[in-house]
């Protein structure tokens, strides 16, 4: 009796689960299987019929590609700098956010708008705020006195005007934060108010370890975002000028649709599978030392 | 022994999550471009009589004005040819070219195609392409209509490709009514001549460039940094195809060598690179990138914003005008030294591995010979390749556009190799566009793009 119930259990467990296994067999291993496969030839395009193994050779002159170093340089500084600059910008939004003063709801609607709207609009809204000639950024700078930036056609300027971009769209990054702050249990700062603890104390001492799961989370996620990042440099500039803003990935779409090699499009996606996977590794690592997780022991 | 537990499980999820992202990214544009695919159940192989209802696929480039003309073509074949049906697929052209690509990794390629001189070579690689050789020689089609070095630039290895059906041209536009304004005209400069030089359209883009305080370019005081017209609009480091080229040969100059090797560093090159930087960074007579990406971003539409009294473009851009209600006049390209253009035929092509052979043939045979081309012909819009249409489209144009006819000869020999295209389109820009305008060292950027290219 209790055995049949439980090969019925286990039945069960398989039958439900099954469309999952499916799905993830049909478009996540077979086609990950198959781009390791293509990586080790020289197949100009997947289906092709003329390709050879090639073993190492596209890791070994992944180098030769003239973009690769900057494109990679590229998405190291977005790693780098955009994801802390984002992380905080969502924290310091969510904190905003979670006064009590009156229409409060009506703040927390306007700031999650921009992440609904396409990435593609908001892009092109945004190069039309940042032209240069006629941007409307400009014309206000210019009434403080400040001459014309070719924000998005600079050298310099194009990478960070991308990392504002991504606080802009942030909205969902700032809800999980303000659904922590909402967490914190309130007794814990009127504990600390009876003890004399101040607004910044407060914060380092009980908002911050409180809500460190939820940036470990957020980080994570940015993290992986901008590794991948693709849309902003493809349509804010093209990934220019002088490939400023090329991307790792537009850097694979390149050799796969442009450079029309797409075995070594499948070696660089895997090296960046490779290189996430250590970076998400060394955080989740790091982070047992910051992050604060209340039900453990 | 929990926190270990659910760590894993966070990692394991991770990295999950990491990895379909990642492999979404490479594998997912091929997946995603197969859906385009012609659901072509009607028909059958090849050797199926062509009475037999048919449906095929034919795909080109254009804007939404241009399909919608190449739809009333293919309603004309489609009267002469009730059995086969024509399926239209267009695309803007930076993706069509990218979504061929993932057409012929996931074997859906249309079964008729548009194509470009410039990537015949790049594309032919792939195989996409049937030998058309064969079959033009059973049907009898008739070759010698068409121009032999028309011909010869849909060729891979000897082989008949594609065939030409459109040879645009490019010319130099400016806006009349520019010029014949007092307010913006007011130091009366004149319109261009049939064949100006450089000297004589800088002269008239001095004169016609000003701030916004109405001081003119040529002035004291003039104020560089608020501009609110242009003598002219040029991006040489973004078109270097059909404007950059044509005016390195014009003054002996060359963009490649015959080896295809980057070939910007001669002295010929240098002063014509030197000429454009100065015309944007010292005489600020033309616009500036961002100032281009401001006034809609394409250098051969500046003169329809009426802040632009002249920009180069191609034959095809005359449509543009009309719609934008332009009065345009048209000039050979400003000349170095001697007149030269790019003259840019496209082609009709046919999928390697198209299951209707018989019906792709007569679409591509219709829109090539002397039928299509004159229906083309007949709208006013595209040179026909094939001359048999010419009388029929002077008929239509009138004698004022005898000069796309008439320009041709000074088109520039120098067919489009796979380096070159990926010089003209993937790095040349990236790494010239500033420099050209005047921002950044010239020496060095042509270095760096050496080195990419060679």
């Amino acid at each position: 009796m209790m055995k049949s119930l439980r090969k019925y259990d286990t039945l069960l467990f398989f039958l439900f689960i099954m469309p999952w296994i499916i799905g993830f067999t049909i478009f996540f291993l077979i086609p990950f299987g198959t781009s390791v496969f293509y990586a080790f030839t020289d197949a100009k395009l997947p289906g092709a019929v003329n390709y050879h193994f090639v073993g190492f050779d596209n890791f070994i002159h992944m180098i030769d590609d003239p973009i690769f170093l900057k494109s990679l340089l590229n998405t190291m500084y977005f790693v780098v700098f955009g994801v802390p600059i984002v992380t905080a910008g969502m924290l310091v939004l969510a904190m905003l956010l979670n006064f009590n003063v009156k229409g409060i709801a009506l703040f927390r609607t306007f700031y999650y708008l921009p992440t609904l709207v396409p990435i593609v609009a908001t892009v092109i809204i945004w190069r039309l705020v940042f032209n240069a000639e006629f941007g409307i950024l400009n014309a206000g700078l210019g009434l403080l006195g400040f001459d014309k930036i070719d924000w998005i056609g600079g050298e310099h300027t194009i990478k960070p005007v991308i990392i504002l971009l991504q606080v802009w769209i942030s909205g969902s990054g700032v809800l999980i934060f303000l659904a922590a702050l909402k967490n914190v249990p309130r007794h814990l700062y009127e504990a600390a108010e009876i003890d004399g603890a101040a607004g910044v104390r407060k914060f380092l001492s009980i908002t911050l370890p409180m809500i460190s799961p939820s940036i470990l989370f957020v980080i994570i996620i940015q993290t992986m975002y901008n590794f991948q990042m693709f849309t902003e440099a493809l349509l804010l500039s093209k990934g220019g000028p002088n490939y400023a803003a090329y991307t790792f990935v537009y850097n694979i779409y390149k050799s796969a649709f442009t450079d029309l090699k797409f075995s070594m499009a499948m070696s660089q996606s895997i090296f960046l599978f490779a290189l996430i996977s250590l970076v998400t590794f060394v955080l989740m690592k790091i982070s047992n030392r910051f992050v604060y997780y209340e039900g453990e022991r | 022994m929990k926190t270990k537990s659910k760590w894993k499980l966070s990692v394991g999820t991770t990295l999950l999550a990491a990895s379909i992202l990642v492999t979404g990214c490479g594998g997912g544009n091929t997946g995603g471009q197969t859906n385009t695919a012609n659901p072509s159940n009607a028909g059958g192989n090849s050797s199926a009589p062509a009475e037999e209802a048919v449906t095929i696929t034919y795909s080109q480039w254009g804007t939404a004005e241009e399909l919608q003309r190449t739809q009333e073509l293919l309603n004309k074949f489609t009267e002469a040819n009730p059995s086969i049906t024509v399926k239209l697929e267009g695309k803007d052209w930076g993706s069509y070219w990218d979504g061929l690509t993932a057409n012929a990794a996931g074997g859906t390629l249309p079964d008729v195609f548009k194509t470009s001189y410039a990537y015949v070579e790049k594309y032919a690689e792939l195989g996409i392409f049937k030998e058309l050789d064969g079959l033009l020689a059973d049907n009898k089609f008739d070759l010698n209509n068409v121009d032999p070095s028309l011909l010869g630039l849909h060729k891979y290895q000897g082989k008949q490709v594609s065939l030409p059906i459109d040879a645009n041209v490019i010319v130099w536009y400016y806006n009349k009514a520019l010029f014949t304004d007092e307010k913006t005209n007011p130091l009366k400069a004149p319109m261009p001549s049939l064949e100006p030089t450089w000297d004589e359209i800088t002269d008239i883009a001095t004169k016609l460039t000003f701030d916004k305080n109405g001081k003119n370019a040529g002035e004291a005081g003039f104020d560089g940094k608020n501009i609110v017209q242009w003598g002219l609009s040029i991006s040489p480091g973004s078109t270097m195809d059909w404007f950059l080229e044509p005016e390195l040969w014009s003054n002996g100059g060359k963009l490649v060598n015959d080896d295809g090797t980057l070939a910007l560093d001669t002295p010929e090159s240098i002063e014509v690179l030197q000429y454009f930087i100065d015309l944007t960074k010292n005489k600020k007579i033309n616009t500036t990138p961002a100032q281009i990406e401001g006034l809609g971003g394409q250098v051969n539409l500046a003169i329809t914003t009426g802040k632009v009294a002249m920009n180069p473009g191609g034959s095809w851009n005359t449509a543009n005008y009309k719609e934008a209600g332009i009065d345009y006049g048209i000039s050979y390209l400003p000349k170095f030294k001697t007149n030269q253009t790019v003259v840019q035929p496209a082609g009709m092509a046919i999928s390697a591995n198209t299951k209707h052979e018989a019906a792709a043939y007569k679409l591509l045979s219709w829109l090539a010979g002397p039928e299509g081309q004159t229906e083309l012909a007949k709208q006013g819009y595209s040179i026909p390749a094939n001359k048999a249409a010419s009388d029929a489209y002077i008929e239509t144009m009138g004698e004022a556009n005898k000069i796309f006819l008439d320009a041709q000869q000074y088109g520039i020999v120098s067919p489009f190799t796979a380096k070159k295209t990926d010089l003209v389109w993937t790095y040349g820009e990236q790494s010239l566009k500033l420099p050209l305008a005047g921002e950044g060292d010239l020496m060095a950027a042509i270095k760096e793009l050496t080195s990419k290219v060679n």
